[in-house]
């Protein structure tokens, strides 16, 4: 039927499935490896290093799709997290440590505050939404400090107990790895094709020029909205995992401090890859590792890449997508 | 049958700069209508409060007998009006074809799809305007690496992908060659089969050799409005235009 | 009701308010002037203080000494900072410098901890204002009282600065409208190191004025930074005028709230700033749409 009207059409199709299964491949392969890492003598602190990496990895490209798909940069990422952390580690600790009733109530409560912040916040752009983000985890902060009662103030929440699936304890270490890595998995294949969908091309479009993109139809701010909530509720999930791997959190999971962390580990990685930030988080975790004993080092190391990464790609944030964009493309043609 | 789009009483103010004052336009179907004036009469504000990104002072936008006054551009084009833009505003990132296609889904009603289907459909669409325009050869080239003309065709080429009753063209020939503007003009009168067609231009020539009706608009206001040759005629239009030229003269 | 308890919280209240103006101008006409959003502003309050203690450490010099050589050490610095890293890039989008700030930011407070550690220092505040006073019946440290006095004179001098002088004229032109830069045969590129520089020169000044207050502490600079952004915002940017209202509001609702519902009253100016953001969602940033 339109063969005839596009007679490259075929062929661009193979290309493009080819790639995608090569694609899929390699990350079956790179899931399947990661899994048998722990039975093949790897010590059980970098696994719990990894684990550790895999959570960031989760909250990195939900900040990803935000900022690297949407074009909407935010320095409250941390908001997301933290409000999930609590909402699962509160509830877990009072209730029950069933992982997937955790996970119901976290999404329960991330999703009405993204909800109802969204609505609001989403209809700003560029920086001035990048610092109202930062406000609203800032209020988030100053709540979780403040809310003795229930969060135990700077002292932090502790006492969540180890996760329970149907019935079946997830140790620390090993099991909790795995449960990780599963999670991690199915997230990017989640997300990946919500990037692939007409929903994820509409989102790259926003990103590329927003007016244009709503004189073409689309409904920009119900897009930024959903966007905004989609990639809450994804924080959340990594949230909920960080509060079962570290048996608690603190108000500092809200700081702006850690939503620099995971906007660094987006950008480094590679912004609109999904690959990237999974990437920029192992690599961050392991580099933060090996410095610890020079934090001061760290933050002013990271700072001063920070700064160059920023200057030397000629159109700065859009310039490190499309260029890993192009890169991307040529190795696929 | 109701007017595919009717403009009654338009006026913005900027503070105190009233910058369109009393405007009315009339298009008929499959009409290409043109909108012209000296700088600064008014015409891209006119063309930004009917297309959703100026909230207008008073007056109505009726389009296809649907009063559309002030709703917001993605509402207008579900309604059926698509715009170009004065300076070029292709989605570079991006391939020619994806740009149209971009207009394709949106008029298939899939911008909100969470799954990848039928995404093919929106491309065959997309590939068909683009061949109807003549840019088919290109579908798979980075929009941004298009020679300016070509840019100016994507333009047009994602307008009518949106199946637009009305097609609101910004000076779709700026920047071009002659050649090109011919092609163009050309281009302008095939798509009236599909719509109707209000252009705000510069170049005199295309403006009498494809217009149905002309409207002269001068500080915001219409001073003259008709058939090419009645206009090109009007002692007003030639003075505002002749003063206009005096005053870039000095 | 305390009448007491009401008052001293007022009298924090004003002077905080006095030291967050000092920042929020600076803050406000380097983004009105450049569209740039200064994240690294808390980080050279921060530097103000630091190098405070460093010439009184180092130079063995009084406290009144410090205090006027601890801007003049910080303006270079930032005026060398913003020719390296955001003059380049003002012409690209405002997340783009939003975000070299922010790393700034990270770098500064990284090279604080690493020169002087993590820890606090306390200042004692100098002499000849170490004591208390009474005001209306309390005991209230004299220093905050002329420290907010410091602050509130040059703040006021630099609005006389901005109304009545050829340059302030100047920055309120391109302010208004970034095009008259080229009219008025203005050097653009430096006029914004230079501002910069003098922004950076309020934001160390407040910094080292605070310094006995406040105390000492790389990340000290962050709280007042996260305010000034609320007072811009709520002030409208670019707008001194604004800037004083909003800094005096955002100083009083966290001292007299913060002494009634302790952390609580910050969470509710956030909630008060995003209302506001919903009155007026053409942006506090100048970035309205439409569509």
């Amino acid at each position: 039927m339109t063969t005839d009207v596009w007679p490259d059409r075929a062929s661009a199709i193979k290309t493009e499935v080819r790639t995608r299964r090569i694609t899929s491949l390699l990350i079956f392969g790179g899931a399947a490896l990661l899994a048998m890492l722990p039975f093949a003598g790897i010590a059980p602190f970098t696994i719990t290093l990894l684990t550790e990496a895999m959570i960031f990895a989760i909250w990195a490209m939900s900040l990803d799709l935000m900022t690297g798909y949407t074009g909407m940069l935010t320095f409250g990422h941390a908001a997301g997290f933290g409000l999930g952390a609590y909402a699962a580690g509160y509830f877990a600790r009072e209730v029950t440590g069933d992982f997937f009733a955790a996970l119901l109530v976290c999404e329960l409560v991330v999703l009405s505050v993204a909800l109802a912040i969204g609505f609001v916040t989403t209809r700003l752009s560029g920086a001035a939404f990048a610092i109202v983000s930062l406000c609203i985890a800032q209020v988030l902060f100053q709540i979780a400090v403040a809310w003795r009662s229930v969060t135990e103030g700077m002292d932090g929440l502790v006492g969540v107990p180890l996760p329970r699936i149907f019935g079946v304890t997830i140790h620390n270490g090993r099991e909790f790895y795995l449960l990780t890595l599963l999670v991690a998995l199915m997230v990017y294949l989640a997300l990946r094709q919500l990037v692939a969908s007409p929903f994820g091309r509409t989102l790259s479009a926003i990103r590329t020029n927003a007016d244009r993109a709503a004189a073409v139809g689309i409904n920009v701010a119900l897009h930024k909205w959903l966007v905004f909530v989609i990639a809450w509720a994804v924080a959340g999930i990594a949230g909920t995992l960080m509060v079962f791997m570290k048996a608690g959190t603190t108000p500092m999971s809200l700081y702006w401090v850690e939503s620099g962390n995971v906007l660094i580990m987006a950008i480094f990685g590679g912004l609109g890859t999904l690959l990237g930030p999974m990437i920029g988080a192992i690599s961050f975790v392991f580099l933060r590792d090996a410095l610890t004993t020079g934090f001061a080092v760290w933050q002013l190391a990271f700072g001063v890449v920070f700064v160059i990464v920023v200057l030397v790609f000629p159109s700065g944030l859009a310039g490190i997508v499309s260029l890993l964009r192009m890169l991307l493309w040529r190795a696929r043609s | 049958m109701a007017s595919p789009l009717v403009v009654r009483d338009l006026s913005k103010n900027f503070g105190a700069l009233l910058a369109v004052d009393g405007f009315n336009l009339d298009i008929r179907s499959g009409q290409v209508h043109s909108l012209i004036g000296p700088n600064g009469a008014g015409k891209t504000t006119v063309f930004n409060c009917i297309s959703g990104f100026l909230r207008p002072a008073g007056g109505q936008v009726v389009l296809n007998g649907r009063d559309v006054t002030a709703w917001p551009p993605y509402r207008l084009v579900a309604a059926g009006l698509a715009r170009t833009f004065q300076i070029t505003q292709v989605f570079s990132d991006l391939t020619v074809l994806e740009n149209v296609a971009l207009g394709a889904r949106s008029r298939l009603g899939r911008n909100l799809q969470m799954w990848p289907r039928a995404q093919s459909e929106a491309q065959d669409r997309a590939y068909e305007v683009l061949d109807m325009l003549g840019l088919a050869r290109q579908a798979g080239a980075k929009a941004d690496h298009l020679a300016h003309g070509d840019k100016r065709v994507l333009e047009i080429a994602i307008a009518l992908a949106l199946q637009p009753h009305v097609l609101l063209l910004d000076e779709p020939t700026a920047g071009m060659s002659p050649g090109e503007t011919e092609r163009m003009g050309e281009l302008i009168r095939r798509t009236t089969k599909h719509a109707s067609v209000l252009l705000v231009e510069h170049d005199m020539e295309i403006v009498l050799g494809i217009s149905d009706e002309i409207t002269v608009m001068t500080q915001g206001r219409v001073i003259a409005s008709g058939p090419p040759d009645a206009v090109s005629r009007d002692p007003l239009v030639r003075d505002a235009y002749l003063g206009a030229l005096d005053a870039e003269a000095l | 009701m305390d009448l007491n308890f009401l008052f001293v919280n007022i009298l924090n209240g004003v002077v905080y308010g006095s030291f967050l103006l000092l920042t929020s101008l600076g803050l406000s006409l380097v983004f009105g002037l450049g569209r740039v959003v200064n994240f690294a502003h808390g980080a050279l309050y921060a530097m103000g203080g630091y190098a405070l203690i460093a010439v009184m450490h180092a130079g063995g010099a009084g406290y009144w000494l410090a205090l006027a050589v601890a801007p003049l050490l910080v303006i270079p610095m930032a005026m060398a900072i913003e020719r390296a890293t955001i003059n380049p890039i003002r012409h690209r989008p405002d997340v783009d410098t939003l975000l070299v700030t922010f790393g700034l930011s990270s770098m500064i407070v990284g090279a604080i901890e690493y020169v002087w550690g993590t820890g606090t220092t306390l200042l004692p505040p100098p002499s000849p204002f170490t004591g208390t006073v009474d005001v209306l019946g309390n005991q209230y440290p004299l220093y905050r009282l002329v420290a907010a006095l410091v602050s509130l004179l040059v703040s006021a001098g630099v609005f006389a600065i901005i109304q009545f002088t050829p340059m302030g004229l100047r920055i309120r032109a391109i302010t208004d409208d970034p095009g008259m830069a080229e009219a008025l045969g203005v050097n653009i590129k430096r006029l914004l190191t230079l501002v910069f520089g003098f922004a950076a020169g309020l934001a160390a000044l407040a910094g080292a004025l605070g310094a006995p207050i406040f105390a000492i502490h790389p990340e000290m600079g962050m709280n007042i930074l996260i305010d000034s952004f609320l007072v811009v915002v709520l002030g409208g940017l670019g707008s001194l005028t604004g800037s004083a209202i909003g800094a005096f509001f955002v100083a009083l609702t966290k001292s007299i709230g913060g002494g009634y519902f302790a952390e609580w009253s910050t969470a509710f100016l956030f909630l008060i700033v995003a209302l506001a953001l919903i009155v007026r969602p053409t942006g506090v940033f100048g970035q309205g749409r439409v569509a």
